[in-house]
């Protein structure tokens, strides 16, 4: 953990101690705040979850190029493949059959964060990332804490958030994901998967162009699905006058008119 | 036309090439992207609805045979950003619509742009920039 000077000035007894005790053991200072930063966890998780920071990342965000488009495409195991392959030739017929987002499943959070547009609100505990077009929400929690152990993680269509601060990077790490939701694989017709269970993303996600762009770097693996790690690049411009409002997909979803999704949801 | 208005009508085009299309909504393969038909009729209804808002409007065929066409576009946060409100189509407007039509030969396809009963046009592409004057 990097210590700010404030920090630093504020050494408890137990610190102390350990310092001196290092002094005989020839330890480095720094390696002994390590260890007593380890065993002070929960408070160091409360002492973080107060402090606020990052909140120039907040505001509204566009993403910037064609929706959906991103910046690589991923690379499919060979069964994967025919199954996308499968859908591209229903595409070109006109039907849309395995797009679930036309029956208002809102796709998962790494296509959904590409459509629309975000915003982000920070407090002291978390980020609340809205993704308009879905009235969707994502959290990223900032207190410290781990993702849910397995038995206890209720997959979702924007999964479990826990994000941490690499200097000026915000490192986000999301796994949980419920199969219904899908991911666009970045084919013209909305190609999309289901994220299996061990799908996971990673973003860096910083400020560029004087925090009027914001740039996620993204790494999504999704064993038996994607033959090697997704990295794809985001960007968002900010748009301070812009307001979001809500968008509710079930007002008048019309899907008895796509070819496909209605004979899906008869089954 | 001069070198810097033609810069200037590119541009235009490529914000249209480029801009994010309103209707990510899912995939809009049903439509055939590649294929525009004009449709020249009276307003039913305006949808201002979400996840999409739908254009409701009878045309009439050579024979005064009228078909009902569903016109799908973006969401209303999306649209009313780029100037639609819920009055832009209004039942008994004479419009200009032309679309990229459903594979399937049904009545239903999606937005492309359109010429309203003021006679002002919508969507894309946008008004070039004035020709240049001699």
């Amino acid at each position: 953990m990097k210590h700010t000077n404030k920090q630093r000035a504020s050494l408890r007894p137990g610190r102390l101690a350990a310092v001196a005790a290092a002094s005989v053991f020839g330890l480095t200072v720094q390696s002994v705040f390590a260890a007593a930063d380890q065993a002070a966890a929960p408070a160091a998780a409360a002492k973080q979850s107060g402090e606020l920071r990052g909140t120039q990342l907040a505001g509204v965000w566009q993403p910037l190029g064609p929706p959906v488009r991103l910046s690589s495409n991923p690379v499919f195991t060979p069964e994967t493949k025919a199954a996308v392959d499968e859908q591209t030739r229903l595409r070109a017929a006109g039907d849309i059959s395995g797009d679930s987002s036309a029956l208002c499943i809102p796709p998962t959070m790494h296509t959904m964060t590409t459509i629309g547009v975000q915003e982000i609100l920070i407090d002291r505990k978390k980020i609340t990332w809205i993704m308009e077009s879905s009235n969707g929400i994502r959290w990223i929690w900032l207190d410290g804490r781990a993702h849910p152990p397995a038995d206890e993680l209720r997959p979702t269509a924007f999964g479990h958030s826990i994000g941490r601060w690499e200097g000026d990077v915000l490192v986000v790490d999301t796994v949980g994901f419920m199969p219904s939701s899908k991911y666009y694989v970045n084919r013209p017709g909305n190609e999309a998967l289901s994220p299996g269970p061990q799908a996971h993303v990673v973003e860096r996600i910083q400020l560029a162009d004087g925090g009027q762009t914001l740039v996620n770097e993204r790494t999504f693996t999704d064993p038996g699905h994607l033959a090697e790690p997704w990295k794809t690049t985001v960007r968002y411009q900010r748009h301070d006058d812009w307001e979001i409002g809500e968008i509710i997909c079930a007002e008048n979803n019309r899907p008895e008119d796509y070819s496909g999704i209605a004979d899906e949801k008869a089954k | 036309m001069s070198r810097k208005e033609a810069l200037l009508v590119l541009a235009a085009w490529a914000a249209v090439a480029f801009a994010v299309p309103t209707s990510a909504h899912h995939s809009a393969a049903g439509y055939d992207r590649d294929k525009e038909v004009v449709l020249r009729g009276t307003i039913r209804e305006f949808q201002w609805t979400n996840p999409h808002v739908w254009i409701q409007v009878n045309v009439p065929d050579s024979d005064g045979k009228v078909t009902e066409w569903s016109v799908e576009n973006g969401n209303t946060m999306a649209l009313g950003r780029q100037g639609w409100k819920r009055t832009t189509f209004k039942p008994g407007d004479h419009v200009v619509i032309t679309v990229n039509p459903n594979k399937d030969g049904r009545p239903i396809a999606h937005f492309v742009r359109a010429t309203l009963a003021d006679g002002s046009s919508l969507g894309d592409p946008p008004k070039a920039p004035a020709p240049a004057r001699p």
